[in-house]
């Protein structure tokens, strides 16, 4: 099967061919590429993705080898021209990195972490912002919507009708939540949960999803009664079967609802796909869906189409429109219109926003690394000016001298970036497993895949090379501009060194951008921790979800969850058992004093569940064992209505009428929360003891009280009333019960706490560097000012000084610009709060600290600096 | 030694000589594409294998690519360095008592 990725790579071993000598190249060099290609191919087939890159990365060191051989250099013999002597030049350097490990280990370290950030980062947004997706001409794939509905999304009938009609060729295709696999299998003695989705006939043609193996659907397995096949997503497919060809033929057995389900897999879905619904995780198979012959007036769908090349997307959107108006008009006579949503826009706009926080991120990182780098190779460019000079004063020519800086730059950037392309496969890895799989404020994150692929890689490569070319070409420039003499080096003391203004520049530029990182970070986190600890309204501690079930798998009546919930309360440990929600009472019809009576729902509650879930009273009381019948007059608000409804009155006392009664409200309640990402609704709450529409959950409150001994307790108490059924205790869990709010914050909160780390780390390093160069430099004149008298305390406050005023210059920059990305961020940032002058002084304070703990040690060697060995050692 | 043995009778092109190098190795020994070619380079210098038009039976892919075979001189040169590892392996007997 060919492999375009295998390819792309062999073509980075042509440009390393192209070191060869001509001869060798015209005759070999094709034929090495497509070689190299197909021995990628084959590993990756075999071995899998990571096999296929180190195979590619020895045979990229092959290359190097082969090039170096055929140019005869290992034999020692000298040849001319440009490449004379390059192993020399290539020891010199190994040389001298072994002398200053130190400084080596940074700028290694500093390229590594940087170039890794980048492509972990890249891997996830890529998809996001630049990759188109992965179907020929996927520019042409769109999904219909109506504009005249609520929401924008068409009547199923009509899909179908439009499926038959004559612009059915559109393709007019769906995917959608399996209507006939949902349950689990057992795979190695473990049950796993599998989440099915459906397509209709033709999905695949349309669409054409990337199958790794396999076949399509054949029509026949499109009817009912049909054998059932099912192709297995890239990512079940690895987790389940381990990446194993063999599992196409293989036969699951699927447990939907107790009944066992057998289905053949007859393909595997390539690594790009994931889903095409925002509102759940992706598949783990995909089904063959069977088109219903009869449809609800309220189903939805929302199919696709392929706009054909020779027409535009408003064309197919005329015809669509003018076939809906001939076949269902619209009853209240508007002409009926389409209208088509690009698909990728729909696929991606959902984690654009986190795509964009992200990569601004990672380049601003990219950027502060690049800035100490450069600094740092610039100086031990200067360090080396007694090196440059004796080279010239032997006859080295200008290129000879460039060709040791670029040299170096060709190592440090083949070193820096192999090991950052492996930190970023990791994190990569990492990222991708900490993808949510559900949607937060309708964005879902999970509809594109994290791939860290060639794209990426050649990326960071390329910025990682000319980060790495750029920062040894100005310290070659420099030398190769004033080759210095050793007189002249007598005479100026300081010769070609970094001016102190270029020291101060740089400093200042580090800090302005490790502000606008950290600045970034401190408000999306404060924005984050301020979203994820909102007032809910309940509690969620020591809190258990109990659900039972008869031995038949019926769920039990309204009485006999009523028996249950008095056995719970009589349970040693258990403080309070309610039914687990609310029940539906519609609106709240009239309001005493207030018109504003739209869309304010009611809510009838049972007994136990203002105690199991410790509803917040703010106001007034709570509801009296008596008063719970459906009659009862009276009824509890929460804040939000009492606000809205009667702003600046006390709502106790006050009438509404529900359900035909008229009730005086005797208490106000804290809102509470069902979503985190939206505000609260006004509601009103009375009393009942209406089973019929119960539901068959319930919560009970138990503190400090081990899980297991209540799930003990639980299951002695229910037994009785449910003889050999299924009793279900789980403690509940905070991100369960907002699964659908907080999945992008999480994901986002370490991803930025890493941007914010590296910032610290890195603007530490490169104060620490600059402020050492300067106090390095600066010596001699230390020196000349302790004879004269000068304190080591006044040596110390100078050094200190070097760097606060370039570092304030730096951080007003910074917070100049963090506030100018404010409108940029604000829009796309999850929790973005920049109003906090606490955030931002805390950010300037640790910043201001950087500053003065990484001139201290460069501080305390000036303190201490001796005249006599100073101005001796000239 | 390994892309003589390799060849053996037949005409192969680069990635054939690749392949049969680590099927008959058992994946000991993996020669990449760059050291292959630079041997094959030399080897044909030497006169030890040459060019050779591509098998009739090999299909449009194959066919473009460029085959070689052993030479008479490299046969010669494969048994005298065969009889020298069979007299090592022989002499090297009594390390395995």
């Amino acid at each position: 099967m060919p492999n375009p990725a295998a390819h792309r790579l062999a073509r980075v071993a042509s440009i390393v061919i192209l070191l060869a000598p001509r001869d060798f190249r015209a005759t070999y060099g094709p034929e090495i590429v497509a070689t190299f290609a197909l021995a990628l191919a084959r590993e990756c087939e075999a071995r899998g993705r990571t096999a296929m890159l180190r195979l590619w990365l020895l045979g990229i060191a092959d290359a190097f080898r082969t090039v170096w051989h055929e140019r005869g250099l290992k034999s020692g013999v000298p040849r001319r021209g440009a490449l004379a002597d390059l192993g020399g030049d290539v020891r010199q350097v190994l040389r001298s990195w072994r002398r200053e490990p130190g400084t080596t280990g940074v700028i290694l370290l500093t390229l590594t972490l940087t170039i890794g950030l980048l492509g972990g980062v890249l891997s996830f947004a890529d998809g996001y912002l630049f990759r188109p997706l992965p179907f020929p001409d996927s520019d042409r794939l769109y999904r219909v919507q109506d504009p005249q509905a609520q929401p924008a999304m068409m009547r199923a009938s009509e899909a179908a009708m439009l499926r038959q009609s004559p612009v059915g060729h559109f393709g007019f295709v769906e995917w959608s939540i399996s209507q006939r696999v949902f349950g689990e299998w057992e795979s190695n003695g473990q049950r796993v949960e599998v989440f099915a989705y459906d397509v209709s006939p033709g999905f695949r043609q349309t669409v054409a999803l990337p199958l790794i193996a396999g076949r399509d659907f054949t029509p026949d397995e499109h009817r009912e009664g049909s054998p059932l096949v099912a192709w297995l997503s890239y990512r079940f497919w690895k987790r389940a079967f381990g990446g194993s060809r063999d599992a196409v033929g293989q036969r699951l057995l699927v447990d939907y609802k107790g009944t066992m389900t057998q289905v053949t897999v007859v393909g595997i879905l390539g690594p790009t796909v994931s889903s095409f619904d925002l509102n759940n995780r992706p598949p783990d198979i995909v089904t063959p869906g069977v088109p219903p012959t009869e449809f609800g007036p309220n189903r939805r769908a929302v199919p696709v189409v392929r706009v054909p090349r020779n027409m535009t997307p408003d064309q197919v959107a005329e015809r669509i429109a003018a076939v809906l108006q001939a076949e269902t008009p619209a009853p209240d006579g508007k002409i009926r219109a389409v209208r088509l949503q690009s698909l990728r826009d729909y696929q991606v706009r959902g984690g654009r926003p986190t795509a964009v926080v992200f990569t601004l991120g990672a380049m601003l990182v990219f950027g502060l690394g690049a800035i100490n780098l450069i600094h740092l190779l610039l100086v031990r460019g200067e360090a080396r000016a007694d090196e440059t000079a004796t080279r010239a004063a032997l006859g080295a020519s200008r290129w000879r001298i460039c060709r040791l800086f670029l040299v170096e730059s060709v190592i440090m950037g083949a070193v820096g970036v192999s090991l950052g392309l492996l930190v970023g496969l990791g994190l990569s890895t990492v990222i991708a497993s900490q993808v949510p799989q559900y949607p937060s404020s309708f964005r879902n994150l999970a509809l594109v895949p994290v791939i860290f692929d060639a794209r990426v890689m050649l990326a960071c490569a390329g910025l990682g090379g000319l980060l790495a070319v750029v920062g040894a070409g100005w310290p070659a420039w420099r030398s190769v501009r004033r080759p210095v003499s050793w007189s002249a080096r007598r005479q100026t003391g300081a010769p070609g060194s970094v001016s102190s203004r270029l020291s101060r520049v740089i400093l200042a530029t580090e800090v302005a951008v490790a502000t606008v990182i950290m600045a970034g970070t401190a408000f999306i986190g404060v924005g984050i921790f301020g979203y994820l600890h909102q007032p809910l309204g309940f509690d969620v501690e020591d809190r258990y979800r109990i659900g039972v079930e008869h031995a038949d798998g019926s769920a039990p009546s309204a009485s006999e969850l009523a028996q249950a919930l008095e056995a719970l309360r009589l349970t040693p440990g258990i403080v309070a058992a309610g039914p687990w929600d609310l029940q539906d009472r519609g609106r709240v019809e009239a309001v005493e004093g207030s018109d504003a009576v739209e869309n304010v729902s009611a809510r009838g509650i049972w007994p136990g569940h203002f105690e199991a879930w410790n509803l917040r009273l703010v106001e007034g009381r709570w509801f009296r064992p008596d008063e719970f019948h459906e009659q009862a007059p009276v009824a509890v608000v929460n804040t939000v209505m009492a606000r809205s409804l009667w702003p600046g009155h006390h709502p106790l006392g006050r009438r509404i009428r529900v359900a035909d009664t008229i009730r005086e409200v005797v208490g106000v309640i804290e809102p509470r929360r069902y979503m985190l990402d939206s505000d609260p609704a006004p509601s009103a709450l009375v009393p009942t003891r209406e089973t019929s529409v119960f539901g068959h959950l319930m919560v009970a409150w138990a503190p400090q009280v081990p899980p297991n001994d209540v799930h003990h307790q639980v299951t002695a108490a229910l037994t009785p009333t449910f003889p050999g059924g299924e009793i279900r205790v789980t403690p509940v869990v905070f991100d369960d019960l907002f699964m659908r709010s907080v999945g992008e914050a999480r994901f986002q909160v370490p991803v930025m706490a890493a941007f914010g780390v590296l910032a610290f780390v890195i603007a530490a390093v490169g104060i620490f560097g600059v402020v050492s160069y300067v106090v390095q430099r600066r010596l001699h004149e230390f020196g000349i000012r302790a004879a004269l008298g000068a304190r080591p305390r006044h040596l110390g406050r100078a050094v200190i000084r070097l760097s606060i005023v370039p570092s304030c210059v730096g951080l007003l920059a910074g917070l100049a610009g963090a506030r100018g990305l404010e409108s940029v961020i604000e829009a796309t940032a999850f929790g973005w709060q920049s109003s906090g002058l606490g955030t931002t002084g805390v950010v300037s304070v640790a910043l201001l600290t950087i500053a003065v703990t990484a001139s201290w040690l460069p501080a305390r060697r000036a303190m201490r600096v001796d005249p006599a060995i100073v101005l001796r050692s000239e | 030694m390994h892309i003589l043995l390799a060849l053996g009778a037949d005409a192969l092109h680069g990635y054939a000589i690749m392949q049969g190098i680590d099927e008959r190795s058992g994946g000991e020994i993996r020669i990449l594409p760059g050291t292959l070619y630079s041997t094959i380079k030399k080897m044909l210098a030497e006169g030890l294998v040459e060019e050779c038009p591509p098998p009739r039976d090999a299909d449009s892919d194959d066919a473009r690519r460029r085959y070689y075979r052993v030479t008479k001189q490299g046969k010669a040169a494969a048994q005298v360095e065969t009889g020298r590892l069979a007299l090592l392996v022989k002499l090297g007997k009594v390390f395995q008592g």
